[in-house]
């Protein structure tokens, strides 16, 4: 999956009809030195809009598990970060930037769906995940 | 994007990872065949399917979108997504689903990866019933009378047509698979009805144009199951079944081969299949289906894709059309001439559905047991 | 769940106890296969291969298929495209 073109439309347009079906607003994609956002109309106003990946997750009173929102592989942190890694538990807040599912070097970020505790992760960072596989857990703040 | 589009020599060149794109019974059924043949598989399932066992078989398996099939299996994007994240060699699309879809086989190849299956141009010709018909005429396959061309829109000259091919007749969609998009005149009486007229029920915009042909009610659905390897080296073959049991339009039973009628009238069709699948250029296992009536083939269609009901075939002619298909694939030519092919003994395949309570309610009770 | 199984017996299935049939997709379950030397041979194979398998828990196109297998004509071979058809509509007339 290295070396895809972002200046080929068609690859663009794979990708974004992927990210349509897999019910995704948007991604952003690092390349080196070029970014490059794709972001999915759907009807209303376009922009950059958050990610809801609570949707496709089983949701109980307890935990909520995050679901990946497309296959791909799975990123804890993000791969360029210099920033450590966070410890666990963590408090997290409604649309914060949690994980990633990595394809190629395309980044989707899983943002948080919910105020709480980010508790565990389920997906093992670098796994391939499929689509709805839980990828964390974030509970209800004590 | 140069690096993973391999050029079509290198493609040949063969795969050791097979993505499963399907369901069900046939997922299995490629998946022991790849296994068969040492190759690691890979398996897509919807979110609908996690539940199933089989996944588990697979080297590899990858949940790849919701439950509904345009969002999973029918979603060309998200099936090449799976294949390129666990660098598949090849695809195989069963039957139904993208099997027969000449963009995905296309989009599959474009990726560097090999379709098991035919081109994407054989699958678009055949799939237009026109175009397919004008093949097989010149190849020497009988066809069914009929115009060789779109029908024309206006009522008066669809009857003109039905009056010289004959009654009764079947008016078909030049896309339509099987019993979809199929409308079925005895008469002309039956025909001159306007609600039930050819031109109103199979008027829909995306079934334009109309194929006619000839039928009775003495006809019989013969599917020509067939394979050949068109490389290096070309080899064919092919053997007979009968898929008369239809039930709406759709097949219940089939069996090979077909009963009553003699090897040496299905002889020469079986050459003349053979010569059409090398005049088109045709790659790994594909169905002719004819009508058969008072010791006449007609042809009606080819599916470029493995039959449901291939275990027939299989059974009759020993040959593991599933492995075939797969080694046609990799530029491997087939081990077996027409000549040797052999059909021994009979056999039947019973499709067994779960029935829908509300269709089943059809049925009369004492056919419970 | 009960499938059979012998000599000239074949069934291609992914269903096993207690599997959800999904109502996303077709309803094809599995397929049972014969294989005798003579098509009257395989009738009879079919026939206690039919009787052989159970489903439970949902309703399917079993008994339909034992009827035809118990049906004459059938038997006799050289039945056309309509025959189910005509078939059905008869024994619901009856």
């Amino acid at each position: 999956m290295s070396g895809v073109d972002f200046s080929d439309p068609a690859v663009i347009a794979s990708l974004a009809a992927a990210l349509e079906a897999a019910g995704v607003d948007g991604i952003d994609i690092e390349q080196g030195t070029h970014k490059v956002r794709i972001v999915v109309e759907r009807g209303g106003p376009g922009g950059v809009s958050q990610v809801d990946a609570s949707q496709p997750a089983p949701a109980t009173a307890e935990a909520c598990f995050v679901a990946a929102p497309i296959a791909g592989f799975f990123c804890s942190g993000h791969p360029a970060s210099v920033v450590p890694p966070f410890q666990l538990p963590r408090e997290v807040v409604s649309g914060d930037t949690l994980a990633f599912v990595r394809i190629g070097p395309v980044l989707l970020p899983v943002r948080a769906p919910k105020t709480g505790v980010l508790t565990r992760f389920v997906a093992e960072n670098g796994s391939l995940v499929g689509y709805g596989d839980p990828l964390f857990a974030i509970e209800p703040s004590p | 994007m140069t690096d993973i589009r391999k050029t079509s020599a290198e493609r040949k060149s063969g795969f050791d990872t097979v993505l499963i794109a399907n369901r069900g019974e046939i997922a299995l059924r490629i998946l022991r065949a790849c296994k068969d043949l040492g190759l690691k598989t890979i398996m897509v399932c919807s979110q609908a399917d996690r539940q199933a066992s089989y996944g588990a078989l697979a080297d590899t398996s990858l949940c790849i979108g919701p439950a509904s099939a345009g969002k999973s299996y029918l979603n060309k994007d998200a099936v090449l997504l799976a294949a390129r994240l666990t660098g598949a060699g090849a695809v195989h699309p069963g039957y139904g689903f993208l099997s027969e879809n000449a963009a995905f086989s296309e989009a599959v190849e474009e990726a560097g990866m090999v379709f098991i299956g035919p081109t994407a141009q054989s699958i678009a010709n055949m799939g237009d019933k026109i175009a397919a018909k004008s093949a097989m005429i010149a190849a020497g396959v009988p066809c069914v009378p009929g115009p060789d061309s779109e029908l024309p829109d206006d009522h008066a000259s669809v009857e003109a047509i039905a009056s010289k091919v004959g009654y009764p007749v079947i008016v078909k969609a030049a896309g339509g698979g099987g019993g979809v998009a199929c409308a079925w005149f005895p008469t002309p009486a039956s025909c001159m009805n306007r609600s039930r007229s050819p031109v109103k029920r199979l008027g829909r915009p995306s079934e334009s144009q109309r194929f006619t042909w000839k039928s009775s009610s003495s006809t019989r659905a013969i599917s020509k199951s067939r394979y050949s390897a068109t490389c290096m080296e070309t080899r064919s073959g092919s053997a007979t079944s009968d898929c008369s049991m239809q039930r709406r339009h759709q097949k219940v039973i089939e069996e090979a081969p077909a009963p009553g009628i003699a090897p040496d009238i299905i002889g020469p069709v079986a050459q003349a299949c053979v010569k059409a699948c090398l005049q088109i250029g045709y790659r790994g296992v594909g169905t002719f289906e004819f009508l058969y009536e008072d010791g006449g083939f007609y042809f009606i269609e080819m599916n470029t894709r493995l039959q449901v009901e291939h275990p027939v075939t299989e059974m009759t002619s020993g040959i593991d059309i599933v492995q075939a298909q797969i080694k046609a694939a990799q530029g491997i030519p087939l081990d077996v001439d027409q000549n040797d092919i052999k059909e021994n003994g009979h056999s039947f395949e019973c499709r067994i559905n779960a029935e829908d309570p509300r269709r089943s309610s059809r049925l009369p009770a004492r056919l419970r047991r | 769940m009960t499938l059979p199984s012998g000599p000239g017996i074949r069934v291609d299935t992914h269903v096993h106890a207690g599997y959800k049939v999904s109502p996303y997709y077709d309803s094809l379950i599995g397929k049972l296969i014969v294989h005798a030397p003579s098509r009257a041979e395989a009738i009879t194979v079919m026939r206690a291969a039919l009787a052989e398998t159970e489903i439970e828990g949902i309703s399917t196109n079993l008994p339909l298929l034992c009827m035809l297998f118990d049906d004459e004509g059938f038997a006799a071979g050289g039945t056309d495209i309509h025959y189910l058809e005509k078939w059905l509509k008869q024994r619901s007339a009856s």
